[in-house]
């Protein structure tokens, strides 16, 4: 059975129109057009035990909201989701207690206590026995070495600290399904890491099912191996990260040292992507790459060139682009 | 409701927890609290200097109001409106979301966790024992009865009042005006009921039962009124609980969540 399973989901809002300036202002105190928008249009997919995937989309895909009817937070407009048997808006509490979720830009934790005093709340709202509250807050603990901080009142944290305490909040009842929006949004790059080590390392050991989102590729990278990408409400893929680079690798990327700085013109040899002093890198079809270094080689004061493939990043923004 | 009564005795110690980290603002806040309710006595013992009763109440009668008035919203505030406070001011900032996700009724939930301990100083309790100890009254026992079951009536009535005042935020997202607006509707309680129009009375005595809240206990305990009144406001009590539940319930289905 499948932990995750979405049919023909769809969710409609209207939202009220509002134009800048005064009078437009004044305008809308007593009329307002409204605007009906399709922010998830009929998605459909399954999810298996254990799996993590990436839940990938530009800003207004219909990511969060996607995420927001699985969680139960929102009602569809139309639509079947089943999470682990439940209909996530019927909001039964066991389904809650089987669910985890982590908003990147929100926090749950309440900002002028140490965490400890949330999570002791938590406990209890959860029904957590004090042995396996125990027994989970000292692991989560250790493996996100925040030992130190427990204590201390979450203003006085840093992002990636909160961060951390915010995941093990939405952990401590051990859910097995775990939606994570953007959970490294903001933070450094240590601290991404770290992160996605936790991530990765824990699914390995409880096996909980992650849906995730990030703008970050190097999140999707290493923790997803199956991503769907959404677009406008829709789903443009749904299949192996590998297998979306493979079947899109269309282009190749010339990467250019000059010998001395260059000012001419690129534009002909493929699409500029960087242009420095002596540096460049240009994007050209597949099958034109040997012939077009060839060319750069005998016409432009080369150092240095490397024929490279794209990085996920630029095939996911490429399929943005088309979509 | 072992489990609810468990949460809430978790929420009541994390919020002895928050009330306590901000020691002077603690303290300055009891302050406060003693020195509104003693100008408010104040305000009413110049009236009675050139009175002798408004409206039937004499001095010890509204005095006894005001003291009242004052825990009452102290306990309003302790047990509940803080938590609807902070769900308006938060609403339209999309945290609703994580109460969704928790295992507990949201109004529950709210309600529970809206426990705010530093309301709850006792501030106004120096005032009763006053009263009690200096001015002239002679509560029977049966008036003191009904008037506690009136009192803690008109709480239950002010937790539906603000219950729906808040449900209105899944329709207009920014409800704070209309908290507003129902602070000042509610202010009319710390006056004496009998200065208003009849018609005024029984709109705030059946419809929007705020003279139930703090009159009526007072009226009770100084034998203006039978201490039968204790049954209507349990019922009262019951109706708007219900009409909250409803309204807040359908409401809800009204939530649209905020953007990331």
């Amino acid at each position: 059975m499948n932990s995750i399973s979405v049919q023909d989901l769809t969710k409609v809002f209207v939202r009220q129109k509002k134009l800048p300036g005064l009078v437009n202002s004044i305008k809308g105190l007593f009329y307002r057009e409204t605007i009906r928008k399709a922010a998830v249009d009929h998605i459909s997919f399954d999810i298996e035990p254990g799996h993590i995937v990436g839940f990938l989309g530009p800003n207004g895909a219909g990511k969060t909201t996607t995420l927001k009817m699985l969680a139960g937070i929102l009602y569809p407009t139309s639509g079947k989701v089943s999470i682990l048997g439940f209909t996530p808006w019927e909001r039964k509490e066991e389904f809650k207690k089987n669910i985890g979720m982590v908003m990147g830009q929100k926090q749950q934790l309440v900002w002028d206590l140490p965490a400890m005093d949330s999570f002791e709340l938590f406990r209890e709202i959860y029904e957590i026995p004090t042995a396996n509250y125990k027994k989970q807050l000292d692991r989560l603990v250790t493996l996100l070495d925040v030992e130190d901080i427990l204590n201390i009142q979450v203003r006085q944290l840093s992002l990636g600290q909160r961060m951390k305490l915010e995941i093990i909040a939405a952990l401590l009842h051990r859910p097995s399904v775990l939606f994570l929006d953007e959970p490294t949004i903001g933070l450094d790059i240590v601290a991404q890491k770290n992160i996605r080590d936790f991530i990765k390392s824990y699914n390995a050991e409880e096996k909980t099912t992650i849906l995730l989102t990030s703008h970050y590729m190097q999140d999707v990278k290493e923790l997803c191996e199956r991503i769907i990408v959404v677009n406008h409400g829709q789903i443009v893929y749904d299949d192996k990260l590998s297998k979306l680079i493979a079947d899109h690798l269309q282009f190749k990327i010339l990467d250019i040292v000059f010998s001395e700085p260059y000012k001419g013109a690129l534009e002909k040899y493929g699409q500029i992507i960087e242009c420095l002093d002596l540096s460049a890198k240009i994007l050209v079809k597949c099958d034109e790459a040997v012939p077009i270094t060839t060319r750069i080689l005998n016409e432009l004061p080369i150092e240095d060139i490397n024929i490279a493939e794209p990085e996920a990043e630029e095939v996911i923004r490429e399929l943005f682009k088309n979509a | 409701m072992i489990h609810i009564l468990k949460v809430y005795a978790k929420a009541i110690s994390f919020s002895v927890a928050q009330a306590t980290i901000f020691r002077t603002a603690f303290f300055l806040f009891y302050l406060w609290l003693f020195v509104d309710t003693l100008i408010k006595v104040l305000f009413f013992s110049a009236i009675y200097t050139q009175v002798n009763s408004i409206g039937g109440w004499n001095f010890t009668d509204v005095f006894l109001l005001v003291v009242v008035n004052g825990i009452l919203w102290d306990m309003v505030w302790c047990l509940f409106l803080s938590g609807f406070e902070k769900f308006i001011e938060d609403f339209s900032k999309g945290n609703f979301d994580f109460i969704l996700l928790k295992p507990m009724n949201p109004l529950l939930y709210i309600t529970i966790t809206g426990f705010h301990a530093r309301s709850f100083s006792g501030a106004r309790l120096p005032l009763l024992l006053y009263a009690i100890l200096f001015l002239p009254i002679s509560w029977p026992f049966l008036n003191i009865i009904a008037a506690i079951i009136v009192f803690l009536a008109g709480i239950v009535v002010y937790h539906a009042l603000f219950a729906i005042v808040a449900s209105l935020a899944f329709w207009i997202i920014d409800s704070e005006p209309i908290l507003d607006f129902s602070f000042s509707i509610t202010e009319g309680s710390r006056f004496p009921v009998t200065i208003f129009p009849k018609a005024l009375q029984i709109i705030f005595t059946f419809i929007i039962p705020i003279f139930l809240v703090a009159n009526y206990p007072v009226m009770i305990l100084q034998q203006m009124t039978s201490p039968s009144f204790a049954l209507t406001a349990i019922l009262i009590a019951i109706g708007s609980e219900v009409i909250a539940f409803l309204v807040w319930k359908f409401s809800i289905k009204h939530y649209s969540s905020a953007s990331s």
